[in-house]
């Protein structure tokens, strides 16, 4: 399945609308019920501008306490793990396995030298930490692909178990830091955003939100 | 302004929170020069002759940069924080959080500003003075209590560094676990030495040592040398280390002998001897000026398995808000509004937490250099704490299961905020652990808070344990530690003429029959001790 939309706030919406609609019912392995859509891709053609509404809406709930943005943000460009994490994407990107800066020393240069690359792939999982069956946190981002079309930076991003409610408005602006970081050292303009959850998923006992967010 | 001066204060710009000792100042403002001296006394194969020069140009350096901080320690831009060892100077800026100094010198200009806390949904009862932070100052920029590991550290000189340095990112209190082996093996007067020099870092620094002696450890042909270093402790009468016994029954019987000699030390000493029940609660307590401190249970279990052997040092609490019940319900009279008022608090140790965070590498350095590879497991266990003043157990009038069943239902919601709070931030790719205990406060008085009411269980002798006041006092009590995640104590008062025959049965007593995992016993008003004027009046 696919959705498409200009804005970040319909495409989560619409998401959020298709998966309580269409979706499968399990229990997972924390006992909580969870309605799934395999394999969607959600497509945001302008992140940009609207990249904070869909966090506002979750922050305008006085249940919770919804992380803030510039945590969420400083974690993904941040290249030291902090001790109170169990990990980060900022280190993965910038200093996988202590060997690699993915982003400087790859993406930059690669989209610098050729602009319609196709190899412009950084990862996130790392096979040597979180092939692990007794690690109880593991990244939920795999790997985004970067690629400029049409002088814009798109990315795409695989997550292989999205919360959408919860999750995916934070995955979405996290890779848009990144995507900014890239396209200001590029000197080119911000695309596309696309997202592909390989589980994408609510969860039952945040129903009754998910349906005011959808209605609003 | 000078060159030196202008990179000083740059250097403070960049880390307007942070505390630095001179050497660090002196190898980020002269880096080429520390290097040279650094290698030099580093060589192997430098000659004597290298050796002294890089001993002259460290002197040198130090005295140059010493001449500048001083200045500026003069000027009021700086201040000095702390002296460590060897008299080495640490400074940071002088600056509240939220406010700007401007410094402007011959044509330059420095702007250093303190980033101020963000609002949090506490501020309105913390100027009705129901609640209050912890250590406001440094609420989120220190710990509140950890614990190290005494067996990790090769020699006393090692352990008494490790504190030492310790002491600028905690709050409260550090915990050395299974200290026995401390005293065992190594040099009675070393640890004599260790014990006196502890002491008045502790007293200088304002911080609180709970040292734990875990019984099952005890080697019988080095008994002497404990209860030597126990009468040592006895008779310094320090305010600010306690030694905590870590007993089960079982071993309380079977060391009878040992047990008298202590319990002597500590009746004519007039010292309150601290136990922990082992076959009640596994996991460690240490007691800050706030109050007891613990880890849960289940969590320490996984710990000693799997992570003691390779771990120097645990955080056990982050931030802690404590909280007037009394003036509370007085004020507001609302179970709804309480519920309320404990949940605003959490998100405000969200909030805080959040902070911490984002900086817990600058915030805690001593700790993440001291735990070095293995950072990550330190905050595995960490949580923090809500401390409960005047909360009614100790007003007679009041129906004390009231009170409890509505902290127990309270903690309840607050697990489950917890709990999805971690889940929000896991599924957000941010994995973190958000935990909050609940116990009791110590001295409200502190915090300007209602007066204390003061309910004593006090015993005279060994039958009083079976009185039907004590046995209710004690159930309250036993009901109390359950709602109390974050561990309480029980305070018994000894009065009348006693031995240490006598205190043994009353613990074991107390070990064996009642479900109160940590206590003291207060040997303050037994006969023969010096009773104060208005004690004796009372």
């Amino acid at each position: 399945m696919e959705i498409k939309s200009e804005t970040i706030i319909n495409a989560w919406k619409s998401s959020l609308k298709y998966i309580f609609e269409s979706g499968e019912d399990f229990t997972d392995e924390n006992n909580r019920v969870c309605r799934e859509v395999l394999n969607l891709v959600i497509e945001v053609n302008n992140p940009g501008e609207d990249i904070t509404v869909a966090v506002d809406v979750l922050n305008s709930f006085k249940k919770w306490v919804y992380p803030p943005l510039d945590e969420i943000g400083d974690l993904i460009l941040s290249r030291k793990l902090s001790p109170t994490y169990s990990y980060s994407y900022g280190p993965r990107l910038f200093n996988f396995q202590n060997t690699i800066n993915q982003i400087d020393n790859f993406i930059i240069p690669l989209l610098k030298r050729n602009s319609f690359s196709r190899r412009g792939i950084v990862l996130v999982w790392n096979p040597i930490q979180d092939s692990n069956i007794y690690k109880r946190d593991v990244p939920g981002l795999i790997s985004i692909y970067f690629k400029i079309r049409k002088k814009m930076l798109n990315a795409t991003i695989v997550v292989r178990s999205n919360d959408i409610f919860f999750g995916w408005p934070a995955n979405l602006y996290q890779v848009f830091v990144l995507q900014d970081y890239i396209a200001k050292k590029l000197g080119c303009k911000i695309g596309s955003l696309t997202t592909f959850s390989n589980s994408a998923h609510i969860f039952k006992d945040q129903f009754e939100d998910i349906q005011k967010v959808i209605s609003d | 302004m000078n060159k030196t001066e202008y990179n000083l204060l740059l250097f403070f710009k960049k880390n307007p929170e942070r505390e630095f000792s001179t050497t660090d100042i002196l190898a980020n403002i002269f880096p080429e020069d520390y290097k040279y001296i650094e290698e030099a006394l580093k060589n192997q194969f430098a000659d004597k002759q290298m050796l002294n020069e890089a001993k002259r140009k460290k002197g040198q350096l130090h005295r140059k940069i010493l001449y500048y901080l001083n200045n500026l320690v003069e000027e009021d831009i700086l201040k000095i924080s702390k002296q460590g060892n060897k008299g080495e100077k640490y400074f940071t800026i002088l600056l509240e959080q939220g406010e700007e100094i401007i410094i402007n010198k011959s044509k330059r200009k420095i702007i250093i500003s303190k980033p101020s806390m963000p609002a949090m949904p506490i501020d309105g009862y913390e100027q009705k003075n129901i609640a209050m932070r912890f250590e406001s100052a440094t609420w989120i920029d220190r710990l509140n209590s950890i614990l190290l590991e005494s067996t990790k550290f090769r020699n006393l000189k090692e352990l008494y560094t490790a504190v030492n340095n310790c002491f600028s990112n905690i709050n409260d209190v550090i915990g050395l676990n299974d200290f026995e082996s401390i005293i065992q093996d190594n040099d009675i007067n070393d640890s004599f030495s260790f014990l006196r020099k502890i002491n008045s870092e502790c007293v200088d620094y304002g911080k609180k040592l709970s040292c734990i002696i875990d019984i099952t450890n005890l080697k019988e042909q080095e008994s002497d040398k404990v209860i030597a270093f126990i009468k040592e402790y006895c008779d310094m009468h320090s305010e600010n280390i306690t030694l905590i016994f870590d007993v089960r029954s079982k071993e309380l019987q079977e060391n009878s002998d040992f047990f008298e000699k202590v319990i002597d030390l500590f009746i004519n000493s007039k010292t309150k001897i601290y136990i922990k029940n082992q076959d009640l609660y596994g996991a460690p307590y240490i007691l800050g000026r706030a109050g007891p401190y613990c880890f849960d249970e289940s969590e320490w279990l996984v710990y000693k398995k799997e992570f003691q052997k390779q771990s120097y040092g645990l955080a056990c609490s982050q931030s802690t808000v404590v909280v007037d019940v009394n003036r509370f319900f007085k004020k507001y009279n609302d179970i709804n509004q309480f519920r309320l008022f404990i949940k605003n608090i959490v998100k405000s140790l969200l909030s805080a937490n959040s902070l911490q965070r984002r900086k817990s590498d600058e915030y805690f350095r001593e700790i993440v250099k001291l735990t070095f590879p293995n950072v990550k497991e330190v905050f595995t266990m960490s949580r923090n704490y809500i401390r409960f003043w005047n909360y009614g157990w100790k007003d007679p009038n009041l129906n004390q299961n009231y009170v409890i069943n509505l902290i127990k239902s309270t903690k309840k919601e607050i697990d489950n905020f917890c709990v999805a709070e971690e889940t929000i931030y896991k599924s957000c790719g941010m994995p973190t652990r958000f935990k909050v205990a609940f116990s009791c406060l110590f001295n409200g008085s502190k915090f300007k808070f209602s007066k204390g009411l003061f309910n004593k269980i006090e015993i005279k002798k060994l039958e009083d344990l079976y009185s039907k006041e004590i046995k209710e006092m004690l159930n309250v009590k036993e009901e109390i530690f359950q709602a109390f995640d974050g561990g309480d104590r029980a305070r018994f008062y000894h009065t009348g003429k006693t031995n240490s025959k006598d205190i043994c049965r009353e613990l074991n007593i107390i070990l064996k029959t009642y479900k109160i995992p940590f206590f003291c016993y207060d040997f303050g008003q037994i006969m023969g001790a010096d009773i104060k004027l208005t004690t004796f009046i009372r």
